[in-house]
């Protein structure tokens, strides 16, 4: 069979688009797909090394922050008490006492109790962990000694988080002039602490000179936990000279 | 007659066809060299972006990168901590001062409204601000200028006069007042 010239070029032509066709679809398309994937995975991979870097060359500055955020936290935590202790309430009205020259008759307590249980709402767990850690990264960072425990508090007062706990003591002045009981809740608002006079009852004390009164005070002396605990509290009690004895009934 | 070389004209169309299937040949050559070529270029390019991906990867995974990460994390997760607490600290403070109404002011207020005559016998300030006051005064007219004054007061509100009783042994009258300290309808 002889072949024209025009049939050589069709047939030609027909298998460079036959032949074009097998090496676009079969050759070229699966590894410019791969090409694609891989660059995709590229740009990814490639952005999770902007954000490292970026982050790393953040560390410092967020270095400053977790400090700046611990000191902002820990000045506002600084109007209420860390720890709810009888005998450093004991010694602080001992102090109260003397500074005012005032005779206190009467120190009754009540509770402690948790009025308020405070929940962070963190996903990855209890505010309580959450302040364990960054108490015991502050504190290395500061070089301070003994690791915090916080969550060690909570079982004291029966909570399962953090709590605004409350212990409520009364306070007895009977036989003063007006001024020394006044001085009683002056010493108390200028002491710097969320202790409140719940209800305050002062009475004419009719057995004495006019002017001469009675007060009892209800205090709520409110303390939460804290993440950092340099914060010593009430002032300690003092220890004392002598202890110990023969005869603890004599 | 012409002399005509055939052996000449078959020689050139020898020529011809060699060259053209030459021709051909190179040109197919060519073709498939570029493809080729466009081929190897393409497996390159792929080779070269899934090694710099590698690279990053090992990168990342690097302990030194895991440990700045790490503390990356730490960081954030602290400052959120602390700031979510400061939050619930700084509440709780704000409800606290708005539940507690007394205070030395709320006593400095009183006595400085007392008409004069007027004696306070008992003063007493419940948990929810309610204020009872016990008053001796010499007559109806102090009595008058003492609840006056009592309501007054920015520091009182809804006063009431439970009695006014006159006593015969003292000749004064003891007065009953009931009153709640602001602040607390703010609760």
């Amino acid at each position: 069979m002889k072949v024209s010239k025009r049939d050589l070029i069709l047939l030609i032509a027909v298998l460079f688009i036959g032949v074009s066709y097998v090496l676009a679809m079969f050759v070229f398309k699966p590894i410019i797909n791969k090409i694609d994937d891989a660059q995709q995975t590229l740009e990814q991979t490639q952005a999770r090394r902007d954000k490292y870097l970026a982050t790393v060359g953040n560390l410092e500055n967020l270095a400053t922050q977790q400090n700046t955020a611990n000191d902002e936290a820990m000045a506002a935590a600084q109007q209420f008490l860390p720890e709810a202790a009888y005998d450093n309430v004991i010694w602080f009205f001992n102090t109260l006492a003397q500074s005012e020259d005032i005779s206190i008759d009467a120190v009754s307590f009540s509770g402690p109790e948790i009025k308020q249980t405070l929940t962070a709402g963190l996903e990855d767990g209890s505010i309580s962990a959450a302040l364990d850690n960054i108490g015991n990264t502050v504190r290395e960072n500061l070089g301070r000694g003994e690791p915090l425990s916080v969550s060690e508090y909570l079982p004291m007062y029966g909570a399962a988080d953090t709590a605004l706990t409350c212990l409520t003591v009364t306070v007895e002045v009977a036989d003063v002039s007006y001024d020394k009981a006044m001085g009683v809740i002056r010493y108390i608002e200028q002491y710097g602490r969320k202790i409140y006079p719940e209800s305050v009852t002062f009475s004419l004390n009719a057995k004495t000179t006019a002017g001469r009164v009675d007060a009892t005070i209800d205090y709520s002396f409110y303390y939460v936990v804290k993440p950092d605990v340099t914060d010593a509290g009430m002032q300690q009690v003092q220890p004392g000279a002598n202890y110990g004895t023969d005869n603890p009934f004599r | 007659m012409k002399d005509y070389n055939f052996f000449s004209v078959f020689e050139q169309k020898q020529s011809s066809r060699g060259t053209q299937i030459a021709k051909a040949a190179l040109a197919a050559l060519l073709v498939v060299a570029l493809v080729a070529g466009a081929y190897i270029w393409l497996t390159v390019k792929y080779n070269d972006t899934v090694a710099q991906t590698d690279e990053i990867n090992e990168f990342l995974a690097s302990p030194s990168a895991q440990a700045a990460m790490q503390q990356a994390d730490e960081y954030s997760n602290n400052i959120s901590a602390l700031n979510r607490y400061k939050n619930m600290i700084d509440e709780a403070a704000k409800n606290l001062e708005l539940g507690h109404l007394f205070s030395s002011r709320v006593m400095d207020d009183i006595a400085s409204a007392l008409p004069s005559g007027a004696q306070i016998f008992t003063l007493n300030v419940q948990p929810d601000g309610a204020l009872i006051m016990v008053v001796s005064v010499p007559d109806l007219a102090t009595a008058a200028r003492l609840t006056d004054a009592i309501d007054n007061l920015a520091c009182t509100r809804d006063i009431s006069v439970g009695t006014a009783i006159y006593l015969e042994t003292s000749r004064t009258y003891t007065v009953t007042l009931n009153a709640y300290l602001t602040g607390g309808e703010e609760q």
